[in-house]
């Protein structure tokens, strides 16, 4: 139960935390970068061998042109680079495309906080919500490393360092949104003793600090 | 989680996700239409309940005692849909001014959207559930614990002993509205 809690606060810290980041870059920065993310993220699951094709396209060539490809002998080195290993090979291909897409992520999130901006990227409520959803995208790009970083192991070879390159996203909100259930629960612990009185005082205490709150002219039209 | 519950609760999401884009300064004129149709549907439930029954009798000429499952669930389904649609997109009741800068306003509108959300997808599936669901045999006709619990908790039941209940947030939120 303890750590239970623990956990619930841990997450409320990071999604406040990534809620109020993604408050203060604006809806458009937090826009771009969750498209990129989820773009990138479905473009690698699903068309992530082209780009090891092209990665071990662009290395070969490079070998190329070192062996003398455009010097020497081109049938020679016609020769070396068809035979040439490819740099990333098939049990490479997962890890290399998980460090493609967090660079892309990453840089997204630096190249969208400085050409875009401020005032074209509006502070709402949206932004709020993009930012935690980036949240998760961050969690998927770190967690499991620092988990791994951080795990108890006799020396630092023992680490092992199980990146998730399945970038598992639903399951992680899936999680999180257990959790969130979870509290829910906890809280209607606390109510229900109260019954249905108790739903009527909260459902009323919304309302009511909602009404409240309206600025300006709180005069109704009809 | 079931799939009884899983429909209801999409049904809410998506009235969260109006809500949200309505904010709620335009939310609470509707929440305040829903609270009295709860109101007078739960108040005036039996002679509902016998009216529409004799009418059906006197139509359709029902055997008495049938229990007119269908016609009574397309009543106040209808009914409630249709006060509800009247509350979003008719000439009603509203709250007019700003709401509170972000995060609070968006905070307060994601709450009032929860409660329109929770008030529109539970008096809906009330109504099936009330009638032994007419219109369709619920997927899996074995509920899990979470929807049995939750069918307590659906807002006709809530205060099916005293529905006057639900009139004290529409008369307090009148209060506000009438203060200024």
């Amino acid at each position: 139960m303890t750590g239970q809690v623990a956990i619930l606060i841990s997450l409320f810290i990071y999604l406040t935390f990534f809620g109020w980041l993604g408050w203060r870059r604006g809806f458009t920065r937090e826009l771009v970068v969750a498209i990129i993310a989820l773009l990138g993220w479905i473009a690698l699951e699903q068309r992530g061998d082209i780009i090891v094709s092209m990665a071990n396209l662009m290395v070969a060539g490079l070998d190329f042109a070192r062996n003398g490809g455009f010097t020497g002998n081109a049938e020679e080195a016609f020769t070396a680079l068809s035979s040439a290993p490819a740099w990333v090979n098939a049990e490479m291909q997962a890890d290399f495309l998980y460090v493609v897409w967090v660079v892309a992520f990453i840089l997204a999130y630096l190249i969208t906080g400085w050409a875009i901006p401020d005032k074209k990227s509006e502070k709402n409520g949206w932004a709020i919500l993009l930012g935690i959803l980036n949240g998760f995208f961050f969690a998927m790009v770190f967690l499991p490393s620092l988990g791994a970083l951080f795990s108890s192991g006799d020396s630092a070879g023992d680490i092992d360092v199980n990146v998730d390159v399945s970038m598992n996203l639903f399951s992680l909100i899936g999680r999180g949104a257990e959790l969130l259930w979870d509290m829910v629960l906890g809280l209607w612990g606390l109510i229900s003793p109260l019954g249905s009185v108790g739903i009527l005082i909260i459902l009323t205490g919304i309302l009511v600090l909602a009404a409240m709150s309206i600025r300006g002219d709180a005069k109704a039209k009809s | 989680m079931g799939p009884i519950e899983t429909l209801y609760l999409t049904i809410g999401v998506i009235v969260v996700l109006i809500g949200l884009a309505r904010g709620y300064v335009k939310e609470l004129g509707s929440t305040v239409i829903i609270l009295v149709a709860l109101f007078i549907l739960t108040f005036f439930e039996d002679s509902i309940n016998s009216v529409v029954g004799g009418a059906l009798q006197g139509m359709f000429g029902a055997a008495e005692g049938d229990t007119p499952n269908m016609a009574l669930s397309l009543f106040y389904s209808g009914v409630f849909v249709a006060i509800v649609f009247a509350g979003y997109a008719g000439r009603t009741l509203t709250f007019t001014g700003k709401p509170a800068p972000p995060p609070q306003g968006f905070l307060l509108s994601l709450l009032v959207g929860v409660i329109n959300g929770y008030l529109i997808a539970g008096t809906l599936w009330y109504y099936q559930h009330a009638f032994d669901y007419p219109f369709f045999q619920p997927f899996d006709s074995n509920f899990t614990d979470r929807a049995q619990k939750l069918i307590t908790f659906l807002p006709p039941a809530l205060f099916s002993d005293n529905p006057v209940y639900w009139i004290i947030p529409v008369a307090v939120l009148l209060i506000i509205r009438v203060r200024g």
